[in-house]
């Protein structure tokens, strides 16, 4: 008997609907290319952290993907970051590239440290082809905002057949 | 479960509240990473509450406990969240401040995404400069 929910299979010819119950950032190893293991391992890092109380964040900057029609929506959090310091890219194969470096104003008389500085970048494979050209980022309240627009896919073209004759 | 956060450091100027630990990371709120450094006249406290604006930003005083609370605003409407790693509750967090701290020197700034509170000491725990007289 046919379940009741069968997954689709999208124009890229993946796995693209999942029951909602699955909808967990564990299950984003199905969109994900590349950096599964580095992104899985801050995940783990960080359910840890909350376990554990742990003050400190492993993963830095945090990061959002959103999905809508043809549009991709990504939010890193960068607080205390300028836009002089980050750098956002994507790449041929479709991949998101934010990076950059946190400036830290002074180490002296610090005596708590939580948060972190230095340099960081992330990199997710996109869910889905990308035009470069159609991409925008705002960086506003520590919050760095990414639009990406999908390629639309071209439409089939059809083929005239010929009859072949032998004369 | 109640547990209280101790600083290495002899001279505590915050301390968290055992009450709000039992509030942390819930579905209700989520706690800045805090930074505090130590100046000759002032604490600066550094709380990391990116997407919070200033008008949905609040730092009370009160008796001894220093609250701050940030609303975020919610990511796109209508779409579909792939991938989570940022808690969608807002951003909550107290601190019982030592003696030392003159409440009506405590100011916030809100800076991309940074709160700086400064916390500036009383009188009497500056260094005070000694006027040599000669005689």
């Amino acid at each position: 008997m046919e379940s009741l929910e069968r997954p689709a299979v999208d124009r890229y010819g993946k796995l693209a609907v999942m029951r909602r119950e699955e909808f967990e950032p564990m299950l984003l190893k199905r969109w994900h290319g590349v950096d599964l293991l580095g992104e899985e391992i801050s995940r783990l890092q960080q359910e840890m952290s909350r376990w554990f109380g742990a003050a400190t964040s492993a993963v830095f900057p945090l990061m959002n993907i959103w999905r809508a029609e043809n549009q991709v929506f990504v939010e890193v959090e960068l607080p205390g970051v300028v836009q002089a310091d980050v750098e956002v890219l994507v790449t041929p194969d479709n991949q998101l590239v934010v990076s950059g470096q946190r400036r830290r104003s002074s180490d002296e008389g610090c005596y708590r440290r939580e948060r972190r500085f230095g340099e960081f970048s992330r990199t997710v494979a996109l869910p889905a082809e990308v035009d470069p050209e159609q991409v925008t980022a705002l960086l506003q309240d520590g919050i760095l905002r990414i639009r990406l627009t999908e390629k639309v896919a071209c439409q089939p073209r059809k083929i005239e057949v010929h009859n072949g004759t032998r004369s | 479960m109640t547990r209280k956060n101790h600083d290495h450091h002899e001279s505590v100027c915050c301390q968290e509240e055992a009450v709000n630990n039992t509030v942390q990371e819930n579905d209700y709120s989520r706690k800045p990473l805090a930074d505090v450094i130590e100046k000759d006249d002032a604490y600066e406290l550094y709380l990391d509450m990116p997407g919070v604006e200033s008008e949905n930003l609040e730092v009370v005083y009160d008796q001894g406990e220093l609250s701050v609370r940030g609303l975020v605003v919610a990511g796109p409407e209508h779409a579909e969240l792939l991938y989570n790693e940022r808690p969608t509750a807002s951003f909550s967090r107290s601190f019982s401040i030592a003696d030392g701290i003159d409440p009506d020197k405590i100011t916030a700034r809100l800076d991309n995404g940074v709160v700086m509170i400064e916390l500036g000491k009383t009188a009497a725990v500056l260094p005070k400069r000694i006027e040599v007289r000669s005689g």
